[in-house]
């Protein structure tokens, strides 16, 4: 038998992917047979250039978007073949979101957005999700801003909240897309501080695309992206190496 | 469905406190509902009215009257086919109000993990409570404005102050048959864009409308004057399966509708003109839309063409207060369809303006100066309504004389009302476009932040 994700120590795993987009005359093939596991309790990061396919993977990982061949695997479900409300269901229960646009439901405030992914599920947090909750809230600075709209609040601190919600069902996996693709640079240095903090201390798992060399040099370990195949697969790198390897992969293509 | 039952009250509620934009919105299907149920529950009055003036002995004054109190129940049995369809679109226009911003709004949950039934159930819970309220204020409107009737007669008769009230089975099918449309047209509409988890409504790329319409439309015009030359109109069974067919015809309309938008805006899109361009563009792009936006119009126009040979066609003896009634009947469905139709325009006026700032956000941002903007919407609105009534009015002329016996003179109050109709129908449809010049510039200022 061959082994399961979970015995392999994976949350997340694509096998054989290819994905293309559009018909025979316009074809763009967005991935080529990417086979790539993202490993529980890791931070992982996906590295590329524009337009080699990060967020289209992410997107087949995470079920929001569907393969035009290959496996893909959330935990040990098979979801290449899940309809769209069993993929729902388990999105919400097992994955986190932080995209680059805040994605935040404009009309309740930041307190209605971070219960929102349990009011989906129709229950309350328990005691001990309280408790999770209230420090998140505590550690991510939002405990004055629970009663504000998101349009109350600075991109940063919008921000902040996806990533409370995103943590706060403890998902097995949290997707992040270029999360810090809108903030400055001190404030992407706090959510990617965070963002370390949550895989190191709490051994959240965490996937997140980016191409910029200092957001990736927070992830234990880089996997990159050129051209829609997986070109590398290192672990903790410098910036400076990042860079280096970047640049190096922009002058061949 | 607890989800949905739970979440759907209450972002409504927080929607309209929190965003000025949205409550505008809210309010004006409501609006819409109201209107849309005043008049139904009017109309619909009306014919109970006669209906039962008919059923009771000795209700009428002579026997004159009485031997033609079944026409006037037929009469008021064509005046409700009539208003039947754009009071429907009415309701239908409110549950598909600001469709887009929705779906925008929608993504978002569906990214956290609501499935698509879930999502689909929380709207026709939003549109559901929408519809109720208006049906409860159109209810009372519509007994508010009982008195006024008074001052009107029928058949020689004052209408009377509880004559138009309906019985409690009656409204309760008028106001049922609106709340589903709304339900229907809320899933219908939904279906139509699949709200992707990841936001981008896969808007439809709009399809080459297939000449099919036309000739669809054009053989039941055929069939239907070749049949009225068989079918007795005086009986009964003639009567009604002639405004059977009539309604089948105009309903047909809005099959050759957007065709018609199509092949107007065409030639549009290949000018150098940027507010032709824009106008064009957009009616390319929804054509339905486009046609959506002038429908009650056109089938107001319609009537008013319909109508034109109507006073006339008493028989030689009938007295002089059958063609006054007509009249007035006609002028009556006229204003109803005038209102009905003004708030149409107003609302998806209105709902355009929100389901396009993104678009004109971008234009705005490239320096495309206001005036054009301006310019662009005088066109969505006269150009849409100049093809509907120019369609329009001519069918109406040209399928009333089904009903016309010979006229002994010119039908005076026929083409004034004709021509009241479309002048009102031109400055109602301007004037909704104006009154949205706020929202439009309110969108342009908003500072909006880029990811909300
Ligand atoms: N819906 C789509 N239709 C057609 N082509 C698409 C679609 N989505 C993505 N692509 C193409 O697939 C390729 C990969 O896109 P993807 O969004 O994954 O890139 P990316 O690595 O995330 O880039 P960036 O860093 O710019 O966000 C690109 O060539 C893109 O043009
Ligand atoms: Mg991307």
């Amino acid at each position: 038998m061959k082994p399961t994700s979970t015995d392999l120590g994976l949350v997340a795993r694509v096998a054989h992917l290819h994905k293309s987009y559009g018909t025979t005359n316009t074809r763009v093939n967005a991935l080529t047979d990417v086979s790539v596991g993202i490993r529980r309790g890791e931070f992982t990061a996906i590295m590329g250039p524009s337009g080699s396919g990060k967020s289209t993977l992410m997107h087949i990982m995470a079920g929001l978007d569907t393969a035009s061949s290959g496996s893909v695997w959330l935990g040990d479900t098979d979801i290449s073949g899940l309809d769209d409300s069993n993929l729902t269901v388990l999105r919400r229960r097992r994955v986190g979101f932080i995209f680059q646009s805040f994605n935040l439901v404009p009309t309740l405030d930041i307190s209605g957005n971070i219960l929102l992914p349990f009011e989906l599920d129709g229950r309350a947090p328990t005691a001990e999700e309280q408790a999770w909750i209230d420090r998140l809230i505590a550690v991510l600075g939002l405990t004055d801003r629970l009663r504000h709209r998101p349009h109350e609040l600075s991109g940063g601190q919008q921000q902040r909240v996806a990533i409370a919600r995103a943590l706060a069902t403890r998902p097995d996996l949290v997707f992040a897309d270029e999360p810090t693709g809108n903030l400055d640079s001190r404030t992407s240095r706090e959510v990617l501080t965070l963002l370390q903090t949550a895989s190191r201390e709490y051994g959240q798992s965490i996937a997140m695309v980016t191409h910029d060399p200092v957001a990736a040099s927070y992830a234990d370990r880089i996997v990159l992206l050129n051209d829609g195949r997986v070109v590398d697969d290192r672990s903790r790198s410098t910036p400076e190496e990042i860079s280096s390897i970047m640049l190096g992969m922009e002058a061949l293509s | 469905m607890s989800v949905a039952v739970s979440l759907a009250p209450r972002l409504a509620i927080e929607r309209i406190r929190a965003t000025k934009g949205a409550g505008v919105l809210d309010a004006m299907a409501v609006l819409a509902f109201t209107v849309s149920s005043w008049l139904a529950l009017t109309v619909a009055g009306g014919t109970w009215m006669f209906f039962q003036r008919w059923q009771a002995e000795g209700a009428l004054p002579d026997s004159q009257q009485t031997g033609l109190a079944i026409t006037y129940v037929a009469l008021a049995c064509f005046a409700c086919a009539l208003l039947v369809i754009p009071i429907l679109g009415l309701g239908g226009g409110a549950a598909r109000l600001g469709a887009r911003g929705r779906v925008r709004r929608l993504a978002s949950l569906r990214l956290i993990g609501m499935t698509s039934g879930e999502v689909v159930r929380m709207s026709v819970i939003e549109t559901l409570v929408q519809a109720v309220a208006g049906a409860v204020l159109g209810s009372a409107v519509f007994v508010v404005s009982l008195p006024l009737w008074q001052l009107l007669s029928f058949q020689m008769l004052p209408i009377g102050f509880g004559e138009l009230l309906l019985p409690w089975w009656l409204w309760l099918a008028v106001i049922g048959a609106l709340l589903l449309l709304a339900v229907a047209s809320t899933v219908l509409g939904l279906r139509r864009v699949t709200i992707s988890p990841l936001g981008i409504a896969r808007d439809h790329t709009p399809r080459r409308l297939k000449t099919w319409r036309l000739v669809v439309v054009v053989a039941l015009v055929v069939a239907f004057l070749v049949y009225a030359q068989f079918t007795n109109i005086a009986s009964f069974i003639g009567l009604v399966t002639t405004v059977v067919f009539l309604a089948l015809v105009i309903g047909s309309i809005n099959l050759v509708g957007p065709w018609l938008m199509q092949l107007v805006a065409r030639p549009g899109a290949r000018t150098s003109n940027v507010a032709r361009l824009l106008a064009a563009r957009r009616i390319l792009d929804d054509p339905r839309g486009a046609w959506r936006n002038v429908a009650s119009l056109a089938f107001l126009g319609f009537i008013a063409g319909f109508v034109v040979t109507m006073p006339a066609t008493g028989e030689g003896g009938t007295d002089t207060f059958f063609v006054h009634d007509i009249q007035t009947g006609v002028a009556i469905t006229l204003a109803v369809g005038l209102i009905l139709a003004a708030t149409a325009t107003l609302m998806t006026q209105a709902s355009q303006v929100f389901d396009r700032a993104a678009e004109s956000i971008a234009l705005d941002r490239m320096g495309v100066p206001a005036t054009v903007h301006l310019s662009v919407r005088r066109r969505l609105v006269v150009v849409p309504l100049a093809v509907a009534l120019g369609t329009s009015v001519p069918l109406g002329l040209l399928l009333s004389t089904v009903a016309a016996v010979q006229l002994d003179s010119f039908p005076v109050v026929g083409v004034s009302l004709l021509a009241g109709t479309v002048i009102l129908g031109f400055l109602l449809s301007l004037g909704a476009a104006e009154a949205c010049r706020p929202l439009q510039a309110g969108i342009l200022t908003e500072q909006r932040r880029r990811n909300d």
